[in-house]
């Protein structure tokens, strides 16, 4: 008997909570007329999108929304939309290296007609162009709105130390730096920081697509004398006693400038604020310098990227959906995140205003970005060889001839490459 | 001369224990150490980032406690974890002290298959289940809710029967048998015999079910999936980190938060802690 009070007080038990929990699955289902979106964006942002959702509801009067704002990192989105897509917010922030990845999950919804008419007058063409595929073709198809332009690197120095003119190029800011004994900060660990120095002699890759979106075929010469050239270079710095070494991130860049350790240091904008503060009078800031290798003297290039909105085709309201996206791209959110958050806009108006022409940052910026590759179509096993390399030079395991038990930069290189075009023979 | 060797054994005897106490405080010391700088960082004032080269701060101040509070969701998390945690103690104890009460005293067929099974199906780490998991809870509309995760965190609760149903074994069966002659049913026998025996093991079971779901992160990000008003703190604090502007700016509030979050697992310790070292002992040695 006592059993049986036992199984329905259990029973009794299992019911309430379910209940509850019925209860809680349906709250806030009792607005039903308003519609229902999801927007997913950077945690450093959520009170300002929290304000543009507002004046999204303000700008269509004529219709109920429900929004809901959640934490999405841009270069994370991937990540973190691949879990669920038909789960995953309605319109969500991407960085475009993102998007052959979310296009493999079915993440991503096409933008046409108006919305892409609009998209295209109002931004800069590289940033529509950094969201689609065959641009320029007729199977030409645009998959996100543009917003910030920013995603890129360039040099910040200490004009106390390194002046503008010894800023031109790398071994008169190595110079002047050993002379002061101070540190240069150049995250040559992280790959997107060592792939620049490549492609400013010239390397580059090349990665065809299948129908799903998988790696068909890849070419990349990394290891042909052009790499040889890029390792010399980048060993020239590596071997510089003013070189601050692995693992150089934000946070060492703002504690070495702040406790004056450092005096140049490569970044983005995402640094700017800080920088300045710290720097005052001596904040100084331009493109990457050139650097010199035999007797040939080549301007070191960079990666860009932009961010956009990407609109979820599983979103039960895409009409919508789009039209939140195109409103927070628009050039008033444009102009607001700027003023807020120093976020670089893609659209033409915004990036004409005197405030952002006159910005020594975002000059330093657009004077890189003539000299940055685009981040698409990056093969997918490019980053973990890199990364190796990288941490060989900097470790002083390798060499052009090979002297003292080290490696051939050659060889190295070889190897490098033969693992990034890897993924091919793996799917 | 008998004197003298009793006295030079009493000089080794304490340089001994000099030497043992001073390798114990050096490792305490090593083991402390993170811990006060957490406390230490959290009442910094400057802003330098995560990398400075010195420990104590140049400005002591309580703002980074104000900003947890005030500008972040740092309060909403910690009421959610606060919540789950509660509801997957009672739940998990209450399931737990049935379970290994059952196994230990009654016998019934299939009951060591049973427990074979158990144990063997516990030993899996729980997120080898997590997409299945997740996609049933999707079915069930519990995705994005706290109540799901509360239903993740208590559904297995009865594999972790075995140290509770050791205590139980070597509580006398003899016990039970005078109580059935005297006309107890088991229901009986289980809340006014062997509960009263087993406050140690209770508190063990307490303990362990509050910290499993307090510093838990993969399920809740899995579930909750980028909504902050359902995140635990493991969670939000995690989305910090996964921005690289915030990361450094929210360094100091980070660690704040750390310190806050400790507060309940170290008062419940600090509480229960003579029950628990009894309870561990007791369930283990004699079981």
């Amino acid at each position: 008997m006592m059993k049986k009070r036992i199984v329905s007080l259990l029973a009794c038990g299992v019911l309430a909570a379910s209940a509850v929990a019925g209860l809680t699955a349906c709250d806030g289902g009792g607005d039903g007329d308003a519609i229902k979106l999801t927007l997913w964006g950077s945690a450093a942002q959520q009170e300002t999108f929290t304000k543009m959702a507002e004046e999204f509801k303000k700008a269509n009067p004529d219709k109920k929304y429900d929004i809901k704002i959640g934490i999405g990192e841009e270069d994370m989105a991937y990540s973190n939309v691949s879990k669920d897509p038909s789960a995953a917010a309605d319109v969500y922030c991407y960085s475009n290296d993102q998007l052959i990845p979310l296009l493999s999950v079915g993440a991503l919804a096409r933008i046409g007609g108006t919305n892409l008419d609009k998209v295209k007058a109002e931004n800069s063409e590289e940033s529509v162009k950094s969201g689609a595929l065959g641009w320029g073709t007729e199977e030409e198809k645009v998959y996100g709105y543009p917003y910030a332009s920013d995603n890129g690197y360039f040099m910040y120095y200490d004009k106390s130390v390194v002046t503008e003119a010894q800023a031109g190029s790398l071994e008169s800011v190595i110079a002047a730096c050993e002379s002061a004994g101070k540190k240069i900060g150049w995250a040559l660990d992280v790959p997107w920081y060592t792939a620049g120095w490549f492609f400013s002699f010239g390397c580059s890759y090349n990665v065809e697509y299948d129908a799903n979106y998988k790696e068909k075929k890849i070419e990349i010469d990394f290891n042909n004398e052009n790499g040889i050239k890029a390792s010399k270079a980048i060993a020239k710095l590596t071997s510089s006693k003013s070189f601050a070494g692995k693992g150089t991130d934000n946070n060492t860049i703002i504690t070495g400038f702040s406790t004056k350790q450092m005096a140049v240091a490569v970044s983005g904008t995402w640094n700017a604020k800080k920088l300045r503060e710290t720097l005052g009078e001596n904040y100084g800031v331009c493109k990457l310098p050139t650097v010199t290798v035999g007797s040939e003297t080549k301007q070191l290039y960079s990666f860009k990227g932009y961010k956009l909105f990407g609109v979820n085709p599983h979103s039960n309201a895409p009409a919508e959906a789009h039209k939140l996206a195109q409103f927070l791209s628009g050039e008033a959110m444009q102009k607001e995140r700027f003023e807020k958050h120093l976020i670089g806009p893609t659209n033409t108006a915004v990036a004409n205003l005197d405030s952002i022409k006159n910005d020594v940052t975002f000059a330093a910026l657009n004077a890189q970005s003539a000299f940055a590759l685009e981040q698409t179509s990056v093969p997918s096993n490019f980053w973990e060889p890199l990364k190796n390399y990288g941490l060989n030079i900097i470790d002083d395991l390798v060499d052009e001839a090979g002297t003292g038990g080290r490696l051939t930069y050659e060889a190295q290189l070889t190897k490098m490459v033969e693992q990034i075009k890897g993924s091919v023979s793996v799917s | 001369m008998e004197k003298k060797k009793y006295r030079s054994k009493k000089v080794s005897e304490r340089i001994s224990l000099v030497l043992i106490y001073a390798v114990l405080i050096i490792i305490s010391l090593i083991w402390l150490i993170p811990f006060f700088m957490l406390i230490i960082l959290s009442f910094r004032g400057e802003q330098v980032g995560m990398s400075a080269d010195y420990l104590f701060p140049k400005q002591w101040s309580f703002d980074n406690y104000v900003k947890l509070f005030t500008q972040t969701k740092f309060l909403t998390w910690y009421g959610n974890t606060m919540l789950v945690s509660a509801v997957v103690t009672v739940f998990q104890t209450v399931i737990v002290l049935m379970t290994s009460y059952a196994l230990s005293r009654l016998r019934f067929r299939m009951r060591k298959p049973l427990m074979n099974l158990m144990l063997i199906l516990g030993m899996f780490p729980g997120f080898l289940s997590m997409t299945a998991v997740y996609f049933v809870l999707k079915e069930i509309n519990l995705t994005q809710n706290l109540f799901g995760l509360i239903l993740v965190f208590t559904a297995s609760s009865a594999m972790q029967y075995y140290i509770c149903k050791g205590f139980f074994d070597t509580i006398p069966k003899s016990l039970d048998e005078a109580a059935r002659i005297d006309g107890a049913s088991r229901h009986t026998i289980f809340v006014k015999i062997i509960l009263p025996l087993a406050k140690p093991i209770i508190i063990y079971t307490v303990l362990t079910a509050f910290i499993a779901p307090w510093g838990e992160y993969m399920f809740s990000s899995f579930i909750m999936l980028g909504d902050p008003d359902k995140f635990t703190v493991a969670v939000g604090m995690k989305s910090w980190l996964d921005n690289s502007t915030l990361a450094s700016e929210y360094f100091t509030v980070f660690c704040a938060a750390a310190v806050v979050v400790s507060i309940p697992i170290t008062a419940l310790f600090i509480w229960l802690q003579r029950y628990y070292v009894e309870g561990i002992t007791g369930g283990s040695v004699k079981g």
